[in-house]
């Protein structure tokens, strides 16, 4: 890492430094990893998708006039792409993969893939595996807030600009999406 | 205490501020037991996700490599986004094009066995291609391939242009077994090297006129 600041790094990115554009990446990549994971649950889908952030950022970066923070940016980058993965995963049926068992009957064929169980795999406390079930299955608009607000710990300004919602919509689906949790959680016995 | 209970609203805001730093003190707070209770409890709710950091990318090196490999293939696109390099491209474009286009005009048009005209001037002399009437199409796409003209040339003079207008003209006389004398020069060459006077043009050196006898079997 440099000791530039972070805005230095971006304009010398620009004036096409691209290898200190590995510090930013550096800088943001758990983070958003994280919230776009928290978006389509699959480690490989987020680890293409966080990579497609990146370099989109990359190529829009002569447009970042600094307005906002850059993680901010980037979030609503990530948030866009997010959206535009699930739609179109949405439109994809997928088939299950099956074989003929030894006894002339269909069977599963099963693939285990630790990665697809990251979550399980990472939090090995009860409790907060537990709690991160709960947050999982709330319904997307109050799960994304959450992580943005109370994982992230990011402004309410910044969640304006990366939900691209007003303000007061943020409020109300802070509240609502605490709520619920906190009900859930309770519902479980864990509070 | 003097106030009604708290709305969630107002318990989650207390704590937003809380947490953010604020120095704003709810007063019915340090009165209302349940409603502090309310707010540890948020507290404990939102204190239980942070498991939640410990998703995390599980090879970094590997994730950084591959993000840098995209970057450096968008890299010349955020060069060319960036005035700096685009001018620079520019003022670079425009040194190449002196450079690579000057040698060009004052040198001959040598053709490569291939049929692309070559870059080693040496080749050079007047070539010529005889091809079987089948083969006219292929003729064809070659003279029009390398922007060849159809002219007629006398004594390495182009003195007119052919009465042949365009290709299908000549491919047709050529299939017909009309013409076996036309001549063929390139276009952008002569364009940049010849002097034109009326419908003659005089081409330096007159190995640089590149003739095709199209032999009709």
């Amino acid at each position: 890492m440099t000791n530039l600041t972070e805005a230095e790094i971006i304009k010398k990115v620009v004036d096409g430094h691209i290898s200190l554009y590995g510090d930013l990446v550096e800088l943001y990549q758990q983070r958003l990893f994280r919230y776009i994971y928290s978006q389509v649950r699959n480690y490989d889908d987020a680890l293409e998708i966080a990579q497609d952030v990146f370099i989109a950022a990359l190529e829009a970066l002569g447009k970042f006039r600094g307005e906002a923070k850059f993680s901010t940016w980037l979030f609503s980058i990530a948030s866009n792409q997010c959206k535009t993965h699930l739609k179109k995963k949405k439109r994809t049926s997928t088939v299950p993969l099956n074989f003929i068992a030894e006894d002339g009957k269909e069977a599963d064929f099963h693939l285990e893939d630790v990665r697809e169980d990251i979550e399980h795999f990472v939090i090995n406390d009860d409790l907060l595996e537990k709690a991160y079930d709960e947050l999982i299955k709330m319904p997307p608009e109050y799960k994304e807030i959450l992580i943005l607000r109370d994982i992230e710990e990011m402004a309410y300004d910044d969640i304006v600009k990366i939900l691209g919602i007003s303000m007061s919509n943020v409020k109300v689906r802070i509240h609502r999406g605490r709520e619920m949790l906190k009900k859930r959680l309770a519902a479980r016995g864990l509070i | 205490m003097t106030k009604k209970h708290m709305s969630f609203e107002e318990i989650s805001d207390q704590y937003d501020s809380i947490r953010d730093g604020s120095d704003f003190q709810n007063e019915h707070l340090s009165e209302c037991a349940e409603c502090l209770k309310e707010l540890k409890v948020l507290s404990n709710c939102i204190g239980s996700l942070s498991g939640y950091k410990k998703i995390v990318i599980v090879d970094t090196d590997m994730f950084m490599s591959d993000v840098l490999s995209g970057c450096r293939k968008k890299r010349i696109k955020l060069l060319w986004s960036n005035s700096y390099y685009r001018h620079s491209f520019f003022a670079a474009a425009a040194v190449a094009a002196v450079i690579l286009v000057v040698p060009f005009v004052t040198s001959n048009i040598p053709v490569r066995s291939d049929g692309v005209i070559a870059e080693n001037t040496t080749e050079l002399k007047e070539t010529e291609i005889a091809v079987d009437s089948e083969s006219t199409d292929e003729v064809i796409y070659f003279l029009k391939r390398n922007n060849f003209r159809i002219v007629s040339v006398e004594n390495d003079r182009v003195i007119a242009e052919s009465r042949y207008k365009d290709f299908l003209h000549l491919k047709n006389a050529v299939e017909g077994g009309v013409d076996n004398s036309l001549n063929f020069v390139s276009k952008s060459y002569l364009s940049m090297a010849g002097t034109a006077s009326g419908n003659n043009m005089y081409i330096p050196g007159g190995d640089r006129v590149i003739r095709f006898s199209i032999i009709i079997k």
